[in-house]
């Protein structure tokens, strides 16, 4: 049984995962992104030694930091906030995740050897992430969905594997995703010579 | 010396050294086409694993680099692959002088060859899942090189791919469970799905494709030629290294009758959106799409016919979307929109371009004499006996996607011009006439090529 301090991380990854579907202001989101990282940080820390955990954030926030001045170098203007009734389209569509991701925990805990809090953020992160690439076409947003859905899928798959070389790649993985999202930033439509 | 350290370390710094050189184009596009070459002909004439002697000179290549744990390993079975993937790289790097001399495309393209072949040499074999993210991490600077924006299909194409990753990873540690412990028959059929459904997301598989015939319009067709020859190939051969790893998966009818299903299923939309499609990008995404259907219509049968036909398909395949997308890039560098309506008359104008463009199109679509005929035969035959509604959904497909390249040889042909002119210029020419050539010959003398390539199947014993 788990106890009650597994519950952190999860309420930390609901709240990070919700302002993400709330705003497309960069900046919350960069620091939604960080918050995240930090409760996927939790949920490993509790199954691989620290140390090994701790690649999990700093890799995540290097690939949030290298989001964020990536957005600050290609002065793109900060977009408008989404209607009232897309808000609030994403947010019931975010609850229907989370109810969908605690009902399913139980199952899936039958078979994956890791604990109920960590399944649960993990299929809620994977939701939340899959939501919002189908509800954007923006680079920015793109990037940070990929990097949502595969900061979930560490969680559950920490609890199942432990290998130094999968977690260096998906390290690799994670800042290639983000130096991805820095490229798409930086093109700019003006032609150049080949 | 191993062979990864060869075939792996090496070029990877070759690629970052590319990079380093990237100002000076042409220079870095012989390098990468001569180092690719040379990587190409080293695995055609050195053994892995036996004493090579040259004059005083003794030496021998091991099979297996060992890093952090794991195992990346290539013996004498996989060179077959090796060298098809650097020899693709010599081919398509040679020809990028002419068609697409991007400064990024050697570096990146090379890096690409080099993950791919990692994650063929890599044990156990789930770590490939990583490797090929990377290799298409590196496919994104040459897809959406400086200058042009990023588009939706893109975008999906990075998504699909990162999400197999993910699925593909799950399955290895599902499968490692399920072999832990047989009696739990549940967690095969899950690593069943997980698998499915990674290489259904790995090749644009029905129905999670829309993203490829999307990808090529909004890039040059050469890059996007050589990024859907290069992928499909090595997550095809991977495919075949998980199927010859798995027995139950080797085992399952259900599988591979689901396997059926989805190429047959593949095949006949490819061609129908193929009949109706006005542009020619679009028609290599669904060439590529058609291409993978019946790549999976061999893959079902699951007997040794199949999988040689599986092998035998590769060349003709290369070849024929090699060809394809340079005859689109001689176009789209002179600035012609890739319409239907914009190519009408242009035998007159562009005619060994107008030329390659139907020959492949046609070779693709099986075309009799020409190089895809063969394979698109034996396929038929043996669904004829296995199953005669995929039989006839296959036909369906086919006939729309030859329907298609009548479509274009008619807008080609189309014009109240009279004289002729050849717009290309001299090396262009040879490389269209020189495609047309192997097009036919390969159509007309399959055996003499076929033999080469069906050397790949030693990499995967448990098949035979």
């Amino acid at each position: 049984m788990a106890g009650w301090t597994s519950y952190i991380p999860l309420l930390l990854a609901i709240a990070a995962s919700l302002s993400l579907l709330w705003t497309n202001r960069w900046r919350y989101n960069i620091a939604a992104m960080a918050v995240l990282y930090l409760a996927v940080f939790w949920f490993v820390s509790q199954v691989w030694p620290i140390g090994l955990a701790s690649i999990k954030l700093i890799a995540g926030w290097m690939a949030a930091a290298m989001l964020g001045a990536s957005v600050t170098a290609s002065e793109r203007p900060e977009a408008a906030p989404p209607v009232l009734s897309s808000r609030i389209f994403r947010l019931v569509a975010g609850v229907f995740i989370l109810i969908l991701a605690i009902s399913a925990a139980p199952q899936a805990a039958e078979w994956i050897p890791a604990p109920l809090p960590a399944i649960t953020a993990s299929l809620l992160i994977m939701g939340m992430g899959l939501l919002q690439l189908s509800t954007t076409f923006d680079p920015l947003r793109v990037i940070i969905g990929l990097l949502t859905i595969l900061s979930g899928f560490e969680i559950i798959y920490a609890a199942v594997v432990s290998s130094v070389l999968v977690t260096g790649l998906l390290a690799l993985v994670t800042l290639g995703l983000a130096l991805a999202g820095a490229y798409w930033l930086s093109l700019t439509t003006s032609e150049e010579p080949v | 010396m191993s062979a990864p350290i060869l075939w792996i370390v090496i070029p990877a710094g070759g690629a970052l050294l590319l990079w380093l050189l990237r100002r000076n184009q042409t220079l870095c596009l012989i390098l990468a086409a001569v180092l690719s070459f040379l990587l190409a002909a080293l695995s055609v004439v050195i053994p892995i694993g036996e004493t090579v002697n040259l004059g005083s000179l003794s030496f021998t290549l091991s099979s297996t680099l060992p890093v952090l744990g794991r195992r990346f390993v290539l013996t004498a079975g996989d060179q077959m692959m090796v060298t098809l993937l650097y020899g693709l790289g010599t081919v398509w790097f040679g020809l990028a002088i002419l068609a697409w001399p991007h400064r990024l495309f050697p570096a990146f393209g090379l890096g690409m060859l080099v993950m791919l072949v990692a994650a063929l040499a890599v044990e156990p074999f789930l770590y490939a899942a990583l490797l090929v993210e990377t290799a298409v991490l590196f496919s994104l600077p040459i897809l959406s090189p400086p200058g042009r924006s990023v588009g939706q299909g893109l975008q999906r194409y990075l998504i699909f791919q990162t999400l197999a990753m993910l699925a593909i990873l799950f399955a290895g540690w599902v499968l490692g469970a399920a072999e832990a412990n047989p009696a739990d028959t549940a967690m095969f059929q899950r690593a069943g799905i997980f698998l499915g459904l990674g290489f259904a997301f790995w090749l644009g598989v029905f129905p999670f494709y829309n993203w490829l015939p999307m990808m090529v319009t909004e890039t040059h067709p050469f890059p996007a030629g050589f990024v859907l020859s290069v992928l499909p190939t090595a997550i095809l051969l991977l495919g075949l290294d998980f199927i010859n790893a798995t027995g139950f998966l080797r085992a399952s009818v259900a599988m591979f009758d689901i396997v059926r299903i989805i190429g047959v299923v593949m095949v006949v939309t490819a061609g129908l959106w193929a009949a109706f499609e006005v542009n020619l990008a679009r028609l290599l995404g669904y060439a590529v799409i058609f291409e993978t259907g019946f790549a999976l219509l061999a893959i079902n049968l699951n007997s040794l016919s199949g999988y040689l036909l599986l092998a035998a398909s590769f060349l003709p395949r290369l070849l024929a979307l090699l060809v394809f997308a340079f005859a689109l890039s001689v176009l789209e560098n002179q600035g012609l929109p890739l319409k239907l309506s914009s190519v009408r008359g242009m035998a007159r104008s562009y005619p060994l371009t107008s030329l390659a463009l139907l020959a492949s199109l046609l070779s693709i679509g099986g075309y009799p004499l020409l190089a895809g005929l063969p394979v698109r035969l034996e396929i038929f035959e043996q669904l004829a006996v296995t199953s005669r509604i995929g039989l006839i959904g296959t036909g369906i497909g086919t006939a729309g996607f030859m329907f298609s390249g009548l479509h274009l040889l008619s807008e080609l042909v189309h014009s109240d011009e009279r004289t002729w002119h050849l717009s290309e210029r001299w090396p262009q020419r040879i490389v269209l006439i020189g495609g047309c050539i192997f097009l036919v010959v390969f159509g007309i003398f399959p055996e003499a090529f076929y033999n080469s390539i069906l050397f790949i199947l030693q990499a995967f014993p448990q098949l035979f």
